[in-house]
């Protein structure tokens, strides 16, 4: 059987693919953004997203591949094999995929040395990691079914293609099939997982075991012994059918993870405190807590520590901060929010449209200011939109002048708001 | 007593309203066995149902032996059996080593004996020099000559060869005879349009006609039953031509 297999390796036209499977996978996880890199929740989620692209290419490659048997007249010699037929087919459908699972391999292992020089504890999410392989897998066992199906050199792959582009592509966020981020506060859910697995097992099943569907009675030529084929193919089948209810009524992809017992924070007043996953960001996280510090005394409200989602109670799950994509701009926003919360806690419906207007108006433009101020410049052009109504550009100006003028654009939206008349 | 390889009792194909083979009956033990008949006579349907890829419609048949009904039984049998078809297959991409040897793999050749089985196959049929050439270089004959040497890895007791010679030029076609004679301490079936392999190669040959068995006997049996006025410029072409004429059962 091994000497099977790596024959079916060596000889695989597919072999041709992998220098451009790889290079399809690097350029997937570099050009889509560096900012996974030292974060390994992170780092795993961007080397499972090649799979997206890998599925439907693989899905081609097995469609093409599963005819040869048909094209090359080899059906007559594998029907009077003492092997059965689903080992042959398996044989090649395994080839295939190693393909595929080589190119991801080499994705993983370059991004987990890329990762590892700046990441915090731990490893590679394996969970992330299976995600991808089930995606490559079935791919190339729904492709290797049609090719065998259909033994079109041509419609078989783009159809096969185009099955797995939709359903990862239009479908995924639905489907959960892939995730997009791995945010340190969730983790891949194992029962989810493991359904999406023996999803994947019994798709290899259907394609390897199930003949090209037969509208009429086979003719007597093609009869066989026994009814060990339509058993097998039956049994997958059902085998499909049961794991896709299961997967169905599996629940998400994505749940919360546990809050950890330790987590890092800043030597600042106040401190920013992230999970453990994310301590590459404290420096930045410093600077930004340092800003803070040099805000006109006595004007805000400043709580002790600021926290990353996660580390505290559900109940702080909308109040503290994420780090998007490595976004510092998110953290100040949400930071920011909290300190006009806590500056002013009283909720406020002014006495007329306009003072309701007026009294927001101030509150979005000190968030916007303090989000500036945090990160030391101005909203920068990848973060698009704002809040309603707020000067931007001229608050980014702002922050370039003096404290004292600075400080009097500040009293004068804190006196708009404090002059509210409430409703 | 010699236990025949193969034998068939009874046999009958019907495809759809076609009767394709009548109560064929035949056994065969050690040698060369000659299939002779015209087109559509059920030569390919007979071997394909010798080679256990599709059941007999009615009828027995018993490999080694052992009656094969079932699926397991099929496949058990198989392990004995080479099988060459008229319009066989081949993957372009392999080596003629890596065919053989994937087709030992089909064959459940164990895996100590693979390799050497399948050296000793290439080497039967004379294409040790190219072993290691991809099949899309080879010549017509030489791809027969691999057909061959997959059909015989792992030394099968029973060996189905339907239409070898087809495409083969004269030389070639020496080469072959030479080749089926090295293998004669085996069953061999050998289906074939030319009379004159059959007179060559043959100890025992069976003519069928519409299905039917109109001849089974020994070759020089059937050259005996040469009509004088029958067409053919050898005795074995006009007994052939004789029984086909008078459907005379061995």
């Amino acid at each position: 059987m091994i000497y099977a297999y790596w024959t079916e390796l060596r000889r695989s036209a597919l072999r041709w693919w992998l220098p451009v499977l790889v290079a399809a996978d690097l350029t997937v996880l570099y050009e889509r953004g560096r900012w996974w890199i030292g974060v390994w929740p992170q780092t795993s989620v961007a080397a499972q997203i090649p799979a997206f692209y890998f599925g439907p290419l693989c899905a081609a490659l097995a469609a093409w591949s599963a005819g040869r048997a048909s094209r090359q007249g080899m059906d007559e010699q594998l029907a009077a094999a003492a092997r059965p037929r689903w080992q042959a087919e398996g044989l090649q459908l395994a080839g295939t995929a190693s393909f595929g699972l080589a190119a991801y391999l080499v994705g993983i292992v370059v991004a987990a040395v890329t990762s590892a020089g700046s990441a915090g504890p731990g490893f590679l999410w394996p969970g992330y990691l299976l995600l991808g392989a089930t995606v490559i897998v079935g791919c190339t066992a729904v492709g290797h079914a049609l090719g065998r199906w259909s033994q079109s050199r041509i419609i078989a792959p783009m159809f096969g293609a185009l099955v797995c582009f939709v359903l990862l592509g239009s479908l995924s966020g639905t489907l959960g099939f892939m995730v997009l981020v791995g945010p340190p506060d969730a983790r891949v859910a194992y029962w989810p997982l493991a359904t999406r697995l023996l999803l994947t097992v019994a798709a290899v099943a259907v394609a390897v075991s199930v003949p090209k569907p037969q509208l009429r009675l086979p003719r007597p030529a093609h009869r066989h012994y026994g009814c060990g084929q339509a058993f097998s193919a039956t049994t997958a089948v059902m085998a499909f059918a049961g794991c896709l209810a299961a997967y169905a009524t599996a629940g998400p992809i994505q749940v919360i993870r546990p809050m950890p017992a330790d987590y890092p924070c800043t030597d600042t007043m106040p401190a920013i405190c992230v999970w453990p996953d994310d301590q590459k960001y404290l420096p930045r996280l410093s600077a930004m807590a340092s800003r803070l510090g040099e805000l006109p005394a006595g004007q805000f409200t400043v709580p002790a520590r600021f926290y990353e989602q996660g580390l505290r109670g559900s109940q702080y799950r909308n109040v503290d901060f994420t780090i998007p994509e490595g976004a510092m701009w998110e953290v100040a926003t949400a930071i920011s929010i909290q300190i006009v919360g806590e500056t002013f806690p009283k909720a406020c419906t002014g006495a007329t449209d306009d003072d309701t207007a007026a009294f927001f108006h101030a509150e979005f433009e000190l968030g916007t200011w303090l989000e500036s101020r945090l990160t030391g410049a101005p909203q920068p052009s990848s973060v698009h939109g704002g809040p309603p109504g707020v000067d931007i550009q001229a608050i980014g100006r702002l922050i370039y002048t003096t404290q004292e003028s600075q400080l009097a654009w500040v009293r004068q939206r804190m006196a708009t708001i404090r002059n509210t008349t409430c409703a | 007593m010699v236990e025949d390889v193969v034998s068939v009792t009874g046999l009958r194909q019907v495809y759809g309203r076609r009767m394709v083979l009548a109560d064929v009956s035949f056994s065969l033990q050690e040698g060369v066995m000659g299939l002779l008949g015209p087109n559509g006579a059920g030569k390919t349907s007979l071997l394909r149902t010798l080679a256990t890829v599709v059941p007999p419609g009615q009828g027995e048949v018993r490999v080694a032996g052992s009656v094969v009904r079932t699926g397991r039984e099929a496949r058990l049998a198989r392990r004995g059996i080479g099988y060459l078809p008229q319009d066989f297959g081949y993957l372009p991409g392999f080596s003629v080593y890596d065919f053989v040897r994937y087709v030992a793999w089909l064959r459940e050749v164990p895996r100590g004996a693979a390799h050497e089985g399948t050296l000793r196959a290439i080497e039967g049929v004379g294409l040790s020099d190219r072993m290691h050439d991809r099949l899309r270089t080879l010549s017509g004959g030489m791809l027969r000559r691999a057909g061959i040497a997959s059909a015989i890895v792992g030394d099968p007791k029973l060996l189905l060869l339907d239409e070898p010679t087809v495409g083969l030029d004269p030389a070639q076609r020496l080469d072959f005879r030479a080749l089926i004679r090295s293998l004669s301490s085996r069953a061999v079936v050998l289906s074939t349009h030319l009379v004159e392999d059959v007179a060559a190669l043959c100890d025992t040959v069976v003519v069928l006609d519409g299905g039917r068995v109109v001849f089974s006997g020994r070759t020089e049996e059937l050259s005996e039953l040469a009509a004088p006025d029958a067409p053919g410029d050898t005795a074995i072409e006009r007994g052939y031509m004789s029984v086909l004429r008078t459907g005379v059962r061995g």
